[in-house]
Order: C-alpha cells, then sequence, then structure tokens
C-alpha cells in the first residue's frame, strides 16, 4: 500500500493521519467522567481514561482504518494500585528496619528511596509508551516492546543528573537521547521504531530559554522600578511571563519538528510540521475557548490537543500490509501503573 | 442488508473481503477463496458502529477483527451479541445512569446532612429537650445567683423583649460566675452570668444580648445543633476516623452556627426596634470585647466576625424612633450590680445548721 499522502491540506480525505471526532460526541464522554470521577473521589479516573482513549483512538484514520484501543481502566487501576503497594511497602520496610538497626538506617534508607523515586519517574515513562503501544491496534496488529525498561530508567536518571550538575545547560541532550532510547526500544508488529533525533539547533533555542529567564529577571526588576508600584510589578511579571512562554514554545516546537522528522518504522517516515506560532495560537484559542465558557472548556483540552496534532501529524512511505504482522511481545500487566502513580505522560 | 465484510485475523495487517453467512450457533466466514472460518456467538465482542461498519472482536484471539457492512443483514444480526461490550461502547447508557444515580443520591445525603438536623429539631417534641435540659439543674443551682432584685429586673426585661416568652415556657438564670457570658440551653432555658455586667456596661447592650439568646430558644437553634452534632458525629465517625469526625465536624457546625447567629442577630434587632431600645449600645458592646482582645465570650464569638455584627445592629438605627432605656433606674442599677452584695444575699440565706 502506497501512502505518500502524508502533506496537508489538513483534515482531507487524502490525509494519511486523519481525526474525525467531533465535541458534540467527545463532551458527554469528559462530563461524564467529571461526574464519576468526583463521585467515586477519584478511583473513576482509570475507567475514564480508557473511555477517552477508546474514542479519540476510534475516531483517529491512519490510512484507512481507523485505530483502536483495547486498555481497560480495571488494568489501569490494578497497575496503580500494585506501585501503590510498592511504595508503601518500601516505605514501611525502611521504617522497620530502622527501628529494627537504628536510626542511621532512616537516612541511608530515604536517601536510597529518593533515588528509587527518581529512577522510577523514568521507569515509568517508558512504561506508559510501551504500554499504550501494546494496547493501540492498527488492522489487528499492535505494538510493545520487549525492553522492560530498568535499564532505560538507570540511563536516563543518569542523564537528568547530568542536567542538574550543568545547571540545565544538557537539557536538550538528555531530552533527546532519551527520547531515541525510548523510541528504538519500541516495536509495532514485526517493525521496529526508529527514532534518531539530534539536538541540532534545539541548543540555540534552549539559550535563549536560559538567557529568557535571566533577562526576564533583571529586566522584571528594572521595570518594576521604572513604573514603579503594583502596576510596574504587574507589568514586569506579564512581560516575564510572556518570554519564557515564547522561548519555551519555540524549543518544544523545534523539539516536536525533530522528533517527527527523526522516526522511521518499516518504510514509513513522520513529518509534524508545526511552527511556534501554531502552538501559540493553539493555546491562545483553547485557553480563551475556555475563559468564555466559563472554565468548562477545560473538559475538552485532551480533545483540542489530541485533534490539534492529529490534523497535523503526516506519514510518507509505503507499508506493506502482508508483511505487517502481529506484535510478539510481551502484553505488560502493570498498564501504566508506573506512570500512574506519579501522574506523567508517555512521552 | 449487507453479507459483506472485511476481516483482519490479528496475524497480518492485510484485510480479507469475506461474506458472513448465519449458522445454527454464530457465524460462518467465508473469504474469496472459499475457505470458511466458523465463530460461535458467545466468542464474539460487539465494538459498536463507525464510518458506516459495524466493528466485532474476539475473546480470546487478540488484534481479531471483523467488520460488517451497515446495514447489517438481520439474520446475521441475529446471531451477533446484542450488547455493546470493551471497545466501541463510547457514552455507556448504564454508565450514564448510574454517574446520574450516584450523584443524586449524593447530593440528597449531603442534603439531609445539612439540613435534616434543623427539620427534626423542629419536630423534637419539647418534653426531650426540657428531660436534657433538666441535666444542667445541678450545676447550675450550684452556682445560682438568688438576687431577688436582679432577677425581677432580668424577667423585667424580658418582657420587654418578647412579652410572650416566660408565657411561653422561657426561662433565665442568673449565675455567680465573674466571667461576661450569656448562653441559651437545651429546654428553652438561658442563663446569664452576673459577670457580663462588669463589661457591658449598658442595660441597653445586655437587652441586645438578652434579645440575641431568646432568638437562639425561640428558633430551638440550641436543640438543632445538638441534633446536629450528635447525627454528623454518629456519621463522620461510621466513615472515617476519629481525627476527620471532630475536625470535619466542628467545621460543618461552625458553618451552620454562622448561619445561626446571623439569624439571632436579626431577631434581636427586630425584638430591640419593637420594644423601642437603642440598638447602637450593642454594637459599643461589641466593640468593647473587641477591643479587649480577650477570649471572646460565647456570644460574640466564633460566628461572623463581631465588627461586621455590631454594624449591623447599629445600621438597624433610626433617628426617627424614640427610644427608651431598657430598664428603669431601680430595674437597671438592681441588675447591673446582681449578686454583688455577697454579705446581705448571706445573711439572706437561711443558715445552714
Amino acid at each position: 500500500m502506497n501512502i505518500e499522502t502524508g502533506a496537508p491540506p489538513r483534515a482531507s480525505a487524502d490525509r494519511a493521519v486523519r481525526f474525525d471526532g467531533t465535541w458534540q460526541e467527545f463532551l458527554p464522554i469528559a462530563l461524564t467522567n467529571l461526574l464519576l470521577t468526583i463521585v467515586t473521589l477519584g478511583i473513576y479516573r482509570f475507567w475514564a481514561q480508557a473511555r477517552v482513549r477508546r474514542y479519540l483512538w476510534s475516531r483517529t484514520t491512519i490510512i484507512d482504518d481507523q485505530l483502536q484501543w483495547t486498555g481497560t481502566g480495571g488494568e489501569m487501576f490494578i497497575g496503580f494500585l500494585m506501585v501503590i503497594g510498592v511504595l508503601i511497602a518500601s516505605v514501611a520496610a525502611i521504617f522497620g528496619i530502622a527501628f529494627v538497626v537504628g536510626e542511621w538506617f532512616l537516612f541511608v534508607g530515604l536517601f536510597a528511596f529518593y533515588i528509587f523515586i527518581f529512577w522510577a519517574l523514568n521507569f515509568a515513562q517508558f512504561r506508559a509508551l510501551r504500554y499504550r503501544l501494546s494496547r493501540t491496534y492498527w488492522r489487528g496488529i499492535r505494538g510493545g516492546s520487549d525492553d522492560n525498561g530498568v535499564t532505560y530508567g538507570w540511563y536516563a536518571f543518569g542523564r537528568f543528573l547530568a542536567v542538574g550538575l550543568t545547571g540545565g545547560i544538557m537539557t536538550p541532550w538528555a531530552l533527546v537521547e532519551n527520547w531515541n532510547d525510548r523510541m528504538n526500544a519500541m516495536s509495532f508488529g514485526p517493525h521496529r521504531l526508529e527514532s534518531s533525533v539530534t539536538t541540532e539547533g534545539l541548543y540555540v533555542r534552549w539559550f535563549a530559554v536560559i538567557g529568557a529567564y535571566i533577562v526576564g529577571l533583571f529586566g522584571f526588576a528594572l521595570i518594576g522600578e521604572r513604573v514603579g508600584g503594583e502596576l510596574g510589578i504587574g507589568v514586569g511579571v506579564i512581560a516575564f511571563a510572556g518570554a519564557i512562554v515564547v522561548v519555551l514554545t519555540a524549543f518544544w516546537a523545534l523539539f516536536f519538528r525533530k522528533v517527527a522528522a527523526g522516526f522511521e518504522m518499516g518504510g514509513l517516515a513522520a513529518g509534524f510540521e508545526v511552527s511556534t506560532a501554531d502552538w501559540l495560537k493553539f493555546y491562545a484559542k483553547i485557553i480563551g475557548l475556555t475563559i468564555i465558557t466559563l472554565g468548562f472548556g477545560a473538559l475538552m483540552w485532551r480533545f483540542w490537543r489530541w485533534e490539534f496534532v492529529m490534523d497535523r501529524l503526516a506519514l510518507y512511505g509505503e507499508i506493506d500490509l502482508d508483511q505487517l504482522t502481529q506484535s510478539n511481545t510481551a502484553a505488560p500487566k502493570d498498564a501504566e501503573g508506573f506512570a500512574d502513580a506519579f501522574d506523567i505522560g508517555a512521552f | 442488508m449487507s453479507r459483506h465484510g472485511r476481516w483482519f485475523d490479528g496475524e497480518v495487517a492485510a484485510e480479507r473481503a469475506v461474506t458472513v453467512t448465519p449458522t445454527a450457533t454464530g457465524i460462518a466466514i467465508v473469504d474469496s477463496g472459499g475457505h470458511s472460518v466458523a465463530v460461535e456467538t458467545a466468542m464474539l465482542v460487539r465494538h459498536g458502529s463507525s464510518s458506516g461498519w459495524l466493528k466485532l472482536g474476539h475473546r480470546t484471539i487478540e488484534g481479531w477483527r471483523l467488520d460488517l457492512a451497515e446495514p447489517v443483514d438481520p439474520a446475521v444480526n441475529e446471531r451477533l451479541p446484542t450488547r455493546v461490550g470493551g471497545g466501541g461502547n463510547i457514552i455507556g447508557r448504564e454508565t450514564m445512569v448510574a454517574a446520574v444515580t450516584v450523584t443524586v443520591a449524593g447530593t440528597i445525603a449531603l442534603g439531609l446532612l445539612v439540613f435534616a438536623p434543623q427539620v427534626v429539631a423542629r419536630h423534637m417534641p419539647m418534653a426531650w429537650e426540657q428531660r436534657l435540659g433538666s441535666l444542667y439543674d445541678l450545676p447550675m443551682n450550684a452556682v445560682a445567683c438568688a438576687d431577688p432584685a436582679a432577677n425581677r429586673a432580668l424577667h423585667a426585661l424580658i418582657d420587654r423583649l418578647d412579652p410572650e416568652a416566660r408565657r411561653d415556657g422561657l426561662t433565665i438564670q442568673l449565675l455567680d460566675i465573674d466571667d461576661a457570658n450569656a448562653a441559651a440551653l437545651p429546654g428553652r432555658r438561658m442563663i446569664v452570668f452576673n459577670g457580663l455586667f462588669d463589661e457591658v456596661e449598658d442595660p441597653d447592650a445586655v437587652a441586645g444580648i438578652i434579645a440575641h439568646e431568646i432568638a437562639h430558644v425561640r428558633r430551638r437553634h440550641v436543640a438543632t445543633a445538638m441534633v446536629r452534632e450528635l447525627g454528623l458525629g454518629t456519621v463522620v465517625t461510621l466513615f472515617g476516623g476519629g481525627a476527620v469526625a471532630s475536625g470535619g465536624g466542628s467545621l460543618l457546625s461552625l458553618n451552620f452556627t454562622r448561619g445561626a447567629e446571623s439569624e439571632a442577630d436579626g431577631d434581636a434587632i427586630v425584638m430591640l426596634a419593637k420594644a423601642g431600645i437603642d440598638p447602637r449600645k450593642t454594637k459599643q458592646a461589641f466593640d468593647h470585647f473587641r477591643t479587649l482582645e480577650m477570649d471572646l465570650p460565647a456570644w460574640a464569638s466564633s460566628h461572623p466576625p463581631s465588627a461586621a455584627r455590631g454594624a449591623r445592629f447599629a445600621a438597624s438605627y433610626n433617628r426617627e424612633s424614640t427610644y427608651r432605656p431598657a430598664l428603669g433606674a431601680a430595674d437597671a442599677k438592681a441588675m447591673m450590680t446582681a449578686c454583688k452584695d455577697k454579705k446581705t444575699l448571706a445573711t439572706s440565706a437561711p443558715k445552714p445548721r
């Protein structure tokens, strides 16, 4: 099957990636989810998540078939319980041992626990991606990974440690390496996902972020002093926050363009030509809509983000459907337990 | 009516165009080469419809999917599971019903928790409340002040504020306690500490405070608070730990008390106006306690900020009304010096033998 139809116009039937969900369909899902999450004191959120994904996936067409989400709320809830259990047991064990061998162990144990948490945050991000791929079907084929993510957790932890030690300067490197490592460990059907993103261009924008922080802080003080009073502080804060938002968006916009361009899978390539201005316009739109709807628009954020990304994601190349056979990776049992426990996403 | 479909076997992404026919216990899927696969109804999962296809899954084979072109031949449809199961079911009717039911039930339960005490209290027999109130007899009598003139003055004050009150069974007890306080108790009882007259030196201000307590009695606020505390306490203790019970319970009753205090203030203002007593004196009493920065007495504390409450009294002052002192000179003096002359009282009381 030849699908050199990745390029815009957006949302046209020719596109390889299409999203045809409607807010009229999504809003009832989001509303009932909110309602049930409130009345169950939050426990329903796993089932809510499954319903949202089932909907978004089912309205997303890749070439000629909709994605299918087969994950369930129950498995995500169990995964979450497992992880919470591990965390509670760890802390209990540390205090228990300290009770027996003495207070010094509390220090050692809790230090080790914090290291474990930082490892687990990265591990969780890996597992979340792996879980999502394993529950995503297209033409009856799913993705997954045979890597358990344990090693990745340590590598990613080490990179962020380097970032911390260099005062944030190495952030682009850590983000890119971690992204590549995660992607390269994944597969869809028999095809490995391949990611070869480089930091080229990212450093310039990252230094702009750091610069904006520094300049912003000085500028903030300066404006505050010149204009004076509450007005001065107000203007300063807005100028500072505005500058940060713009440079950070510029950084992430390039990052996502690069990760899409660096992606390959079984003869397929991707593109995501979204500029900083596009992102800013998008966020201005959803924030505006949220204000106009007195906050209810927040229920639609998930939908709008998905729509925004899917409308702009392009696929190029050819895929041989006869060669795209079922994945033989193990389907993870812990779902997104770690990711849910720490409340982080797959990307 | 279509029997046409496309089939993904879960092994490979390529689809097969198939024809589906009903069998005795399920369906048969026949591909263009004439190969046939039989699937029992029990093994099928209905995912729902999208883009003109009815989508079905298989209970045990991962990735297996059969899309049937809609509208589906009724003979085939009869062999398919009727209930939409995991996958395509976007808005389950049952989920909606459950959500609405739980929310409505929760709201009603919460409403009962908040409003039921007031309803229950209002209909609680006064005899119960009086029995409860009589528990206070012993400790109260021990510190009661038997100053007849002062008691007479207090009665006169109550009669002026609410002429029906004493006939309706309201009683007041003057206690010899050096603390500026007054309170409403269960069973239409009120108590006043003689320490109140040391801090509140104007009989008109005392009138405002007494009127406030009369309102508590009239509105059965005491009973409401008790029912509420007992009910809430029990409920909260059942659902949470002890800490939750005390924290949550006191928070909720504080909220309730604000409403009751505000209501009592409103009634007191009306009583003062009817009796022609200057309400500005009550405001001064509020201000006085605020400037003392002492632990505010019960009638002035806990509830709406006392500055706001005082202001409300002051605002009710009407320049066109003629105000008269709450009590005549003799009664005023008797009340303000209640139980002060301990010697007199001691000699007037029968000596213990």
